[in-house]
């Protein structure tokens, strides 16, 4: 799995690429730790390339939800694909995060 | 690629280590192609069987790469097994608590053995104690509620 990130302002957008199981939620848990500890106010985590995501890799995703949370930031996720979607949907994670079909949307709702 | 139309099975043993799941993702992806399971389904039995592989390297062999995590995947005519064991000392999955309950649902962890359950047609324990625990997940061809019609 490959991460790219592109900062913006005072959040920044992560480009996944490929499945995140395995060793690879420890790659997406030390990039967003990273990304938290330099400041950031809002993380938008972009699917389009992610065909499949472990629980682990969900827990990872709730604990910087969480993290944000506690100082008013965002996260929202972009394009998730159907079998994530019904993961979601089965855990009800939909629930809990703002899922977008388009970047532009999702932007505006980290000022908003 | 030949399809397996017989019963057969497929053994895979893995070091316990997280990076190893990788290997395992292959030979789920390979086993449902000749299971013949659509689109769907072959997520869905990946996403599962990843979640029991790493429920066994992670917490029954505690990472410990000298510990096998061990896979077979049996082929029926109507349905795909798939035993995960591992050597920990055996576990309650009643213990696990409901991912969806308010004092459990924003916890980061807790959710693979509820994600098994959902995503699968049986799913079941053979706790042996310092034997380790095995995990038993079956998927039919068709959905359990067709082929019971």
């Amino acid at each position: 799995m490959k991460i790219d990130a592109k900062s913006k302002d005072d959040g920044a957008i992560l480009y996944l690429k490929g499945k995140v199981i395995g060793d690879s939620v420890s790659h997406l848990k030390q990039t967003i730790e990273d990304r938290l500890d330099s400041g950031v106010d809002w993380l938008i985590l972009d699917l389009t390339e992610v065909p499949l995501m472990d629980s682990s890799a969900l827990g990872t995703i709730i604990a910087a939800f969480l993290k944000l949370r506690e100082k008013n930031g965002k996260l929202a996720l972009l394009n998730a694909q159907k079998s994530i979607l019904e993961v979601l949907a089965i855990t009800k994670l939909d629930s809990l995060f703002e899922v977008y079909k388009d970047i532009q949307t999702a932007l505006e709702s980290m000022d908003s | 690629m030949e399809k397996i139309n017989h019963t057969g099975e497929i053994g895979l043993n893995i070091p316990s280590e997280d990076r190893y799941i990788y290997l395992l993702d292959l030979v789920i992806s390979y086993v449902s192609k000749q299971m013949e399971f659509d689109e769907e389904t072959t997520e869905q039995v990946n996403l599962a069987v990843i979640e029991a592989g790493t429920n066994a390297i992670k917490h029954g062999n505690k990472g410990d790469p000298e510990k096998l995590t061990k896979f077979r995947f049996r082929i029926e005519d109507d349905r795909l097994i798939v035993f995960v064991k591992d050597c920990g000392s055996g576990f309650d999955p009643k213990s696990v608590g409901n991912p969806l309950s308010p004092e459990n649902f924003m916890k980061p962890s807790g959710r693979g053995i509820f994600l098994m359950n959902a995503l699968m047609d049986e799913v079941d324990y053979n706790v042996e104690g310092n034997g380790g625990t095995e995990v038993r997940l079956v998927k039919y061809r068709d959905s359990r509620e067709d082929s019971q019609e």
